[in-house]
């Protein structure tokens, strides 16, 4: 794992990697429309712990992490987990997990879905169902398919849609300040 | 108010004391409302400037407070619109600040410090790369900039600022205007005030001021002042009535002594004008009367009659009675005469026994003067003492014997002169006769003082014999004055003027020194002989008579034996102490007393018992009708018998013939005088008579003065 640095020829070719991702990564959002949008849909992803209620036995302990599932491809799994070190959401430490079909969700607060899984978004969200875990999306049919928060493209911004219902479900309470950043929210409002 | 303000702030006309006088010059009312109101200002304003710093300071900071309020709210809200970058959230978050007017613009920034939203007027670009962590204030131009980072989990998700209008000068406009009402309200409650103070403080101040101005304009010390309050004033109340007080006493003081003083200037006046023993006015009042009165009969064609009354007799009666009894009697002659006369007439008591009537417009002078002198006969009853006196008067009566008071004042001193020369006891009018005697008594008095100073005098010689024997016993001493100006002057007139005018007394000092001197001429001529020489009762009254006598008989060497002092029967009936005295030493002396005139006096014959005299002389009157006249006979007889009784010698005066010496020779008549012995001569031819042997003559012992 990348995030495991101890072992010193790994080491070696994870730092190659990221110094070859620094000189190449700028060139490449202003090249690329979508990995602005990523960049954009990370930065989102480690923000919005800092809106989302979740029960007191998810986060008894202070020191205990708001971990971030994420079940996308490696690219965007790493950018997230760039993103989230060293970050804090509602005062606890944000960590992210990277999971495969068949992990199990425990221990999972928020759960991506990227596009890459798309495909079993269903299984994901049926995983999760009744789970103490916002679930995010970026499908066109996030919503419908029970996500709790769906990114959309409004035009070339990152915007993202919200269920309250989905929420409600999962018995999860989201901020209203989150809400009244959302392009749509369905379901009633808190 | 507005001129009750310039009253008082008025500037005064520049003084040398200027710097004293523009503020002592100003009432205490206006005093007390300056302080009232200027104290009231300051307060005011003081307070006014604190509040308005309190205030304008509290505001910014409840501003400042409610900004970073606003901020926080507005910036938290802002976060998810920061975070998931929606524009349209920020501008509503941003838009709710329509309800804080104060709050003009808001911006927001991102994380980067770009400008994300606005709200109101565009805020000035700011870049917050430096600042955006620091919670930073600025203000300035009337208005305040908060900006304050918005975090989230200690992470910067942007800022915000926000821009308030300060709204100082609308604030400091207000605080101006409610200071001005509180200014206005405050000038009023000043007045208020200043004149309850004045009600409380000027009002007895100027009362006492008022009061002080009465008691100066009314004189009158009596005034006080009404003490209404117990603090300073009340004291300067009391202060002021202690002043007055003390003025009213001291004014009482004065007052009285004005008073006691004017008591005793009258009392003075009085004493000046009156005369203690009569109570009656004085010689300078009746002076001033008469003028007054004369000058005002003058205006009114009045009359005037001017009394002068003379007590007759009285100062043989002080002599004898003592000065007493004789003061009694002039009191007594004073009441009496004033009950006689009208209440205008005008008594004064002129001088010693010399009383001065003025009678106005008096019809019957005559009846007035005669009852004057009728009721001054009557005798007075003075302890125990019955005194029988009379009184002479003289009239003159203004205009008719004179205009001139000083005049008429001669007038009435010749008039009761010719009174007295007719006998006393009576009245007398001015004449002009009297006048001419008045100057006739005048001229002989200047002639005799003339004659005495020049030495014009003589001493004429009279023998007296031996009528038995016919020698030469002794010898009577005259004075004559040869070449006297004056006709028909007789020895008695002379020698009454000389009485009346004091000049007997020198001219008897230099008779008995001639006397004395020819006496002892005699005597170195072997011619021992006693001389007489007639004293007057005034001379023996003298205190230095005796000594006169003494001295007299020292300087010439005479033996007292050799002189012999005649004193008429009058003086030794007076018996007065002083004539009996004086009589006891000349005759304890030696020195020979004869009574003269005798028969002439009065009835009483003690006097000779109590005075042992060594002889009496047969007045020349009962000699003279010898020996035909039964009373001059009976009376002569009865004298010679009386001095042989008594055993003295007895001489006879004024014998003119042999008849009347034949008669007294059978009588037993020791001795006489007269043209029929001899007439009175010169000292000359006396001297030369004896020398030539004329007479016989009888010797007696030869003896010096002293031997």
């Amino acid at each position: 794992m990348a995030l495991h640095l101890n072992s010193s020829p790994r080491f070696y070719c994870v730092l190659w990697l990221l110094l070859a991702h620094c000189i190449t990564q700028p060139l490449a959002y202003a090249e690329s429309p979508a990995s602005a949008e990523n960049q954009v849909k990370t930065t989102y992803l480690c923000k919005f712990g800092n809106y989302v209620h979740w029960p007191d036995s998810m986060l008894a302990n202070p020191d205990s992490n708001i971990v971030i599932g994420l079940a996308t491809d490696d690219a965007a799994a790493e950018d997230v987990a760039r993103a989230a070190r060293g970050r804090k959401a509602r005062n606890h430490a944000l960590s992210v997990k990277r999971l495969q079909p068949g992990d199990t969700l425990n221990g999972i607060h928020i759960l991506f879905i990227g596009k890459s899984e798309n495909d079993h978004l269903m299984d994901w969200l049926a995983l999760a169902q009744g789970q103490p875990i916002l679930t995010i999306t970026e499908a066109e049919q996030g919503l419908p398919a029970g996500s709790i928060i769906n990114f959309v493209m409004d035009g070339n911004r990152v915007r993202f849609d919200v269920s309250n219902a989905a929420a409600e479900r999962n018995k999860i309470k989201l901020d209203a300040e989150l809400l009244s950043v959302a392009r749509q929210v369905e379901g009633k409002s808190p | 108010m507005l001129s009750f303000l310039q009253k008082i702030f008025a500037p005064r006309p520049p003084n040398d004391d200027f710097v004293l006088g523009a503020y002592a010059q100003r009432s205490i009312r206006n005093k007390v409302f300056a302080c009232v109101l200027i104290t009231s200002l300051a307060a005011l304003v003081l307070t006014g400037i604190a509040m308005a710093v309190y205030e304008l300071r509290s505001y910014r900071a409840g501003l400042i407070q409610d900004l970073s309020t606003q901020a926080d709210l507005i910036g938290r809200a802002s976060v998810p619109a920061l975070q998931f970058d929606d524009r349209n959230s920020a501008r509503n978050n941003l838009a709710l600040l329509e309800v804080r007017p104060q709050i003009a613009a808001a911006a927001l920034y991102d994380a980067n410090g770009d400008l994300y939203a606005s709200y109101g007027r565009p805020l000035m670009p700011l870049h917050l790369s430096t600042a955006i962590a620091l919670r930073s204030i600025e203000s300035g131009n009337g208005k305040i900039y908060l900006t304050q980072p918005i975090l989230q989990n200690s992470e910067i998700v942007g800022a915000i600022r926000l821009q308030a209008v300060y709204g100082f000068n609308e604030r400091l406009l207000s605080y101006v205007g409610i200071l001005l009402g509180a200014g206005s309200f405050a000038l009023l409650v000043s007045l208020f005030l200043s004149s309850w103070l004045q009600a409380k403080i000027t009002r007895p101040i100027l009362a006492v001021t008022d009061l002080a101005r009465k008691v100066v304009g009314r004189r009158d010390y009596s005034l006080r002042a009404n003490k209404t309050t117990e603090d300073e004033i009340g004291y300067m109340v009391d202060a002021f009535n202690g002043m007055l007080t003390e003025i009213e006493q001291r004014t009482k003081d004065q007052l009285a002594a004005l008073r006691e003083s004017e008591m005793e200037r009258e009392r003075t006046l009085y004493i000046s004008q009156h005369d203690a023993l009569t109570g009656l006015p004085n010689r300078a009042m009746f002076n001033q009367q008469l003028d007054e009165v004369l000058s005002d009969a003058e205006r009114t064609a009045g009359t005037v009659h001017i009394l002068f009354i003379d007590v007759d007799r009285f100062k043989e009666i002080n002599d004898s009675l003592g000065h007493y009894v004789g003061d009694i009697l002039l009191a007594a002659v004073a009441r009496r005469l004033q009950s006689h006369v009208r209440k205008v007439d005008f008594v004064a008591r002129l001088s010693g026994d010399e009383f001065g009537i003025i009678s106005r417009n008096h019809g019957r002078i005559n009846e007035l003067a005669a009852t004057l002198v009728h009721e001054l006969s009557r005798p007075f009853s003075l302890n125990d003492y019955n005194i029988a006196t009379s009184v002479s008067i003289g009239i003159t009566c203004f205009p008719e014997d004179s205009k001139q008071a000083a005049q008429l004042l001669m007038n009435a001193d010749m008039a009761m002169y010719g009174a007295k020369n007719s006998g006393r006891s009576n009245y007398q009018f001015y004449t002009k006769d009297l006048d001419l005697a008045a100057k006739r008594r005048q001229s002989i008095k200047t002639g005799l003082q003339s004659a005495l100073l020049h030495d014009e005098l003589a001493i004429y010689y009279q023998p007296v014999f031996s009528i038995e024997e016919n020698v030469l016993c002794s010898v009577e001493a005259l004075v004559r004055w040869p070449n006297a100006e004056i006709p028909l002057l007789s020895i008695t007139e002379l020698v009454a003027v000389a009485e009346d005018s004091g000049l007997i007394i020198d001219m008897g000092t230099w008779i008995l020194n001639t006397v004395c001197k020819h006496a002892k001429a005699w005597q170195q001529q072997e011619f021992f002989l006693r001389v007489a020489v007639n004293i007057s009762s005034r001379q023996l009254k003298e205190p230095t008579f005796i000594n006169m006598v003494d001295q007299a008989l020292r300087d010439n060497d005479l033996a007292p034996e050799y002189l012999d002092l005649e004193i008429t029967e009058r003086v030794l009936v007076e018996n007065n102490a002083i004539n009996r005295d004086s009589i006891q030493i000349l005759k304890s002396k030696g020195i020979q007393i004869s009574v003269d005139d005798f028969g002439t006096g009065f009835s009483s014959l003690s006097y000779l018992k109590n005075f042992s005299v060594n002889a009496l002389k047969i007045d020349q009157s009962f000699v003279h009708g010898l020996p035909f006249d039964k009373d001059d006979v009976a009376i002569t007889t009865a004298i010679i018998s009386l001095a042989q009784g008594l055993g003295i010698n007895v001489v006879a005066e004024g014998i003119e013939n042999a008849e009347q010496l034949a008669f007294l020779r059978a009588l037993n008549c020791d001795r006489g005088q007269g043209y029929f012995f001899s007439q009175a001569v010169s000292a000359d031819d006396f001297m030369a008579s004896l020398k030539a042997g004329i007479w016989q003559h009888e010797k007696l012992p030869q003896r010096a003065h002293g031997t």
